[in-house]
């Protein structure tokens, strides 16, 4: 980093013994490098203080293997999932209707092999059923892309690039286009994709827009710096809301037309993805010293302090079922109070605390907190994030929240991705080289059917690596 | 319709930052055990609160604020047990003397041996603008301080060591 040596402190006047410090700085810390920690952990006397030096986290090895595969579960207590009926799924329809796409297997195709089965489990306890991603001669019924539609983009996670595909309520697969590097978005008429095309170079990188009828790109957006998430406006779907991280002023909103010029910006001071509400017209971000709600156009609609013990808050979503704006605030340093969500009305008035998690130790190590709530038809599905992923809890009424199970999950799930006021969406890390199927699960909370959408075979390497649900 | 959010890549972000942050807090703590343990705890805190980084900036950011939290709290600890055990028995010589704490031999040693005898604000603010090369306004967040009490614990931080420079010299 360029700074100026001789500004705010002094005008140069202790530039010699500036130099000096820097050297001295850097000629201890240099005495700290890969090879001494290595040799350190070798041998455990080496430690001056005789303190431990715990060497490797224990999250790294998880964390780098994580791909997100998506995984929507049902607002269910665990105690009620084993006494869910059984529903028979719809047959899956092959027919391609007057407005479908013709696609035809190409080259660029998914190269993952198996059986489209598009099988789903009756039973809620019922070991998930891998599905194939492998496409032979689907059509692409765009007309039918709806609720319980997904498009993601799958393959082996250490590819920069991977498949592009649309995938039905049934598991059947299309593929679509060439491989891209990630999907974000998909028009409210659910004709046109939000995809990056490719992985972000140092200088920026571009957005696109796919049509799925001719799967070609209808626009292409230039960003400056990184995408982080991007989304179609709900108000101005011609625009594009992108947070961005521009190495040269920080991570930013910003509001871009399909041409990806600027067109407003939705200020803020604290890192955080901004959230839209189900029809565009508020976009709330983070403010300095809680949330602030802005129209599309970047003007302030309205800001609310964070509550009382706390300090920052982050937007989650928008409440399908209440359309108020829910978001986790903590202290700035996490560590002393844990997060717990609120859902701050958007007329205005005091925000409402749906979880909580009290400061200090649990069994199980600090108790980071309560990150984001969904209504359920009972009550409040919420969610933890323990370091290893994020753990479900179902909360009753003024009842201790209790474990939610998964089946064929293991304790934690990894991104949340959302709720359409029926299911709660969420993706759990599926490391490479995990073996079995399993990985992405697809359900209804309320048939409580629990559904392979895509996951490792015997011999493929198949994982989302991004994905998009689409709901109406 | 529902979007997936990208998130940080923490195991990149562990991969890029755990020797630099190790070597921020050894400049704050002395030894590099003591470091590695900040710089371990600085991980989990991140890895906790991922949910609230949207990119490697921010991650740094925190991580940067934690190490240095936690090491001013590892300095605490020690200056504890060193007072009990003052009280206890003639102390034994802490690792991070000036003898132990510095490989080098010379000015530098020195100078650093001064610089530990400030205070841990003034020692942090000099390891984060010199050896950090952070900005004053990055300083300021990252301390959780005005940018003015950056400028001015700098300034005044220079006096000292030059004053007390001066005097060994």
């Amino acid at each position: 980093m360029n700074i100026d040596r001789h500004d705010e402190t002094g005008s140069g006047r202790h530039e010699a013994l500036e130099q000096q410090l820097r050297d001295a700085f850097r000629t201890q810390a240099d005495t700290v490098t890969p090879e001494t920690l290595v040799r350190r952990h070798r041998d455990p006397t080496d430690s001056p203080s005789g303190t431990t030096g715990r060497g490797m986290p224990r999250w790294a090895i998880p964390a780098a293997a994580a791909a997100a595969v998506l995984i929507p579960v049902g607002i269910v207590a665990a105690k009620d999932l084993s006494a869910r009926p059984n529903r028979t799924s719809p047959a899956t329809t092959q027919s391609a209707e007057s407005t479908d796409r013709t696609a035809t297997p190409s080259s660029n195709q998914p190269t993952a092999t198996g059986t489209p089965t598009g099988s789903r489990t009756g039973s809620p306890t019922g070991t998930p059923t891998s599905v194939s991603t492998d496409v032979q001669t689907n059509v692409l019924p765009v007309a039918r892309i709806g609720t319980g539609w997904t498009i993601a983009t799958l393959g082996d996670s250490r590819s920069a690039s991977t498949p592009l595909v649309v995938i039905d309520p049934s598991g059947r697969s299309y593929p679509l286009g060439p491989k891209v590097y990630r999907v974000y978005d998909i028009t409210p008429d659910h004709t046109q994709i939000l995809i990056e095309p490719k992985e972000p170079t140092s200088t920026g990188t571009s957005l696109a827009v796919l049509d799925l009828a001719s799967a070609k790109v209808v626009a292409s957006l230039p960003i400056a710096g990184g995408v982080t998430t991007a989304a179609f406006s709900r108000a101005h779907p011609d625009t594009v809301i992108v947070w961005r991280a521009d190495g040269s002023r920080g991570p930013e909103a910003v509001r871009v037309n399909l041409s990806g010029t600027v067109l407003n910006a939705f200020p803020t001071t604290i890192s955080g993805a901004p959230v839209q509400s189900d029809d565009g017209r508020l976009i709330a971000v983070p403010g300095p010293a809680g949330l602030t709600i802005y129209d599309p156009q970047g003007a302030a609609v309205r800001t609310f302090p964070a509550p009382a013990g706390t300090e920052v808050c982050f937007p989650r979503h928008f409440s399908a079922s209440t359309g108020q704006l829910v978001a986790s605030c903590n202290p700035l340093n996490p560590l002393s109070i844990p997060s717990n969500v609120y859902e701050f009305p958007v007329a205005g008035g005091a925000p409402t605390q749906l979880t909580f998690a009290k400061p200090g130790l649990t069994p199980s190590g600090y108790d980071s907190g309560y990150v984001d709530a969904w209504h359920g038809p009972t009550g409040l599905l919420v969610s933890k994030d323990d370091g290893a992923g994020h753990q479900l809890w179902y909360q009753e009424g003024t009842r201790a929240p209790a474990r939610l199970s998964v089946p064929g999950v293991p304790d934690t799930v990894e991104v949340l991705l959302g709720d359409d006021r029926d299911n709660i969406y969420v993706a759990r890390s599926c490391p490479l080289g995990d073996g079995g199927g399993g990985c992405t699960l697809f359900s209804g909370p309320l048939n409580a059917e629990w559904f392979t959408l895509a996951g490792y075979g015997k011999d493929k390497t198949v994982t989302v690596t991004s994905a998009i649900a689409v709901r109406s | 319709m529902i979007t997936m959010t990208e998130r940080v890549d923490l195991a990149a972000v562990y991969a890029r930052q755990r020797l630099p942050m190790i070597r921020l807090a050894r400049l704050l703590v002395d030894d590099t055990a003591s470091a590695e343990d900040v710089v371990q705890d600085a991980f989990l805190g991140l890895l906790r609160h991922r949910q609230q980084f949207v990119d490697e900036r921010s991650a740094t950011a925190y991580l940067r604020t934690s190490v240095v939290n936690g090491s001013r709290s590892a300095l605490r600890r020690r200056r504890t047990v060193r007072e009990y055990l003052s009280r206890q028995r003639e102390p034994e010589p802490w690792p991070d003397t000036s003898t132990a704490m510095f490989e080098s031999a010379g000015a530098a040693d020195d100078l650093l041996a001064h610089v530990r005898r400030l205070p841990p604000r003034a020692r942090e603010v000099l390891v984060l603008r010199y050896w950090g090369e952070l900005s004053m306004r990055e300083i300021a967040q990252t301390l959780r301080i005005s940018e003015g009490t950056v400028k001015s614990t700098i300034s005044r931080a220079l006096d000292t060591l030059e004053t007390s420079m001066g005097g060994t010299r």
